[in-house]
């Protein structure tokens, strides 16, 4: 019986995970409903703080990790792939792997690590604390207030950040193998540049929409998910972050599967 | 501010929702006119919140029937936030947003609910603060702040849309004895044009003798209203004395 029960939970858990965190999600974008009050000043400061710190406060970190992994990944791609099949290749092989595939997953990776957890654990001791339903009290509305502008910052600062992390990873790694390697870099950016369709770019936002999207909704869930005891906080925190990998991971694999 | 003559809480029978599954609670009845305030007692804390947030309308009631500003409590989320905008909610217990400073905490409901200028709200609720005689950074962020700066930006926070309405959650909570005259002073200042429903008012009875026009017993087993300090304090109920000489002990 126990262990019936058992695999019975097993089963129904993790649906009932993805049912709550599915409600959850489309509640607070629900924002065409009466009640809710999305377009005033208190939200729009709140967008303004959450981008500052999620998308302007990781320019920094992005940027060394792009340097450091153009020269790291793309050099060596560059490499092994002249010496297996010549300049040709290369140009498409930046584009599917690093454009599409690198660039958008370490910029997700970065943005859990970094701005995920600790939206989890802001909301959670705010919760805790009983910040929220003082508010709550005077009419402002948690998904409002304090939902929609992590979402929103989180997929615009996601998008914009894949972007940016993609240019410098790929500009460095080629100009790096250029100058080892005796190739011109100025070539196969154009080429680089050529093979953008409005399939390839379309893909690439789509993509970053929903990563962004998923990483916000995760910290904003869990965050949210604190009962009444601090000790939740942390714990929710590291549910927020391995949850959202995980969807980032299932989101990319939809992805490569469409674009095969 | 108008307030006009709808502006009653009239309750009916009325029994509030609650969590607490240990108590008991009665049905209770009460007509709050304009101006007036009424303070909920009795020896159960949790119990008097449930009644005073069933009175402020923050939840509907369980049974029975709680009308504000002439209108039921049982309404959409729509006409719920639209309600809040008349209703002032300072709690001695519940903190601040620690994430932003003192004066946004102020401006916030403003700021959310009224379709006014940075500007223009900031100038409103460094006014509102300067009469609350705050003499503190604005700008301090509330962990740096003692309780009764705490409670200045609460009491700031309540006032800002101008409600019609002020629910005060033990409002003398964690304050000294000079704290609390100070804090009486301002809340008997903004309570004149206001009706107000509280507990914790025993905290400090002097603010009761002052303003109270009802006070409600609540226990578990009866509800006895009164509708002066002297009546309440010359009541034979054994409860009720019970309370008071309780009180005192406390104090």
């Amino acid at each position: 019986m126990n262990l019936l029960g058992w695999l019975g939970r097993l089963c129904i858990g993790p649906l009932d995970y993805v049912i709550d965190f599915t409600v959850f999600f489309l509640r607070a974008l629900a924002v065409w409903q009466p009640h809710r009050n999305i377009f005033n000043r208190a939200v729009y400061s709140a967008v303004l703080g959450q981008l500052i710190f999620t998308g302007v406060d990781a320019v920094a970190m992005i940027s060394f990790l792009a340097v450091v992994m153009g020269i790291g990944v793309t050099s060596q791609l560059i490499y092994i792939m002249q010496a297996i099949t010549g300049t040709g290749e290369i140009t498409e092989i930046l584009a599917r792997l690093l454009l599409s595939e690198l660039g958008p997953l370490i910029t997700a990776v970065i943005l859990i690590g970094r701005s995920c957890s600790a939206m989890a654990v802001d909301l959670g001791n705010t919760k805790v604390h009983g910040e929220i339903q003082s508010l709550e009290y005077l009419g402002i509305d948690v998904d409002d207030y304090f939902v929609v502008p992590r979402i929103l910052s989180m997929a615009i600062s996601q998008v914009v950040l894949a972007l940016y992390f993609s240019i410098i990873m790929i500009i460095c790694g080629v100009f790096f193998s250029a100058a080892i390697y005796h190739f011109s870099a100025l070539k196969s950016l154009t080429e680089l540049i050529n093979t953008m369709s409005f399939n390839v770019l379309g893909v690439f936002f789509l993509k970053n929409i929903f990563f962004g999207l998923v990483i916000g909704a995760q910290a904003c869930f869990h965050g949210l998910s604190v009962g009444v005891s601090p000790t939740q906080v942390p714990q929710e925190m590291q549910r927020a972050v391995m949850r959202s990998l995980l969807f980032v991971s299932l989101i990319d694999g939809y992805f490569i599967l469409l674009s095969l | 501010m108008k307030l006009d003559d709808s502006a009653f809480i009239v309750a009916t029978e009325a029994v509030p929702y609650s969590e607490n599954t240990e108590l008991t609670y009665q049905p209770f009845s009460c007509l709050i006119e304009p101006y007036g305030l009424l303070c909920l007692v009795g020896p159960h804390r949790s119990q008097l919140r449930d009644y005073l947030f069933m009175l402020a309308g923050i939840y509907p009631p369980k049974r029975g029937q709680v009308k504000i500003f002439d209108r039921d409590t049982h309404v959409d989320r729509e006409c719920w936030r639209k309600m809040r905008t008349r209703i002032g909610y300072l709690s001695g217990i519940a903190p601040l947003l620690s994430s932003q400073h003192g004066l946004m905490n102020v401006m916030l409901p403003a700021l959310y609910h009224q379709n006014k200028t940075f500007r223009e709200t900031a100038d409103r609720a460094r006014q509102l603060l300067s009469e609350l005689e705050c003499d503190f950074d604005f700008l301090s962020f509330p962990a740096t702040l003692n309780n009764f700066q705490r409670l200045q930006l609460g009491l700031a926070r309540a006032l800002m849309l101008d409600p019609a309405l002020l629910v005060f959650d033990v409002p003398f909570h964690d304050l000294g004895a000079k704290q609390r005259e100070i804090m009486a002073s301002l809340l008997g200042k903004y309570r004149q044009k206001r009706t107000v429903c509280m507990i914790g008012g025993l905290q400090y009875p002097r603010f009761l003798e002052q303003h109270a026009t009802q006070i409600s017993f609540i226990s578990e087993q009866k509800i006895i209203c009164f509708n002066s300090w002297a009546a309440f304090i010359n009541s034979e109920d054994e409860e009720v004395q019970g309370l008071i000489s309780g009180q005192k002990n406390v104090e």
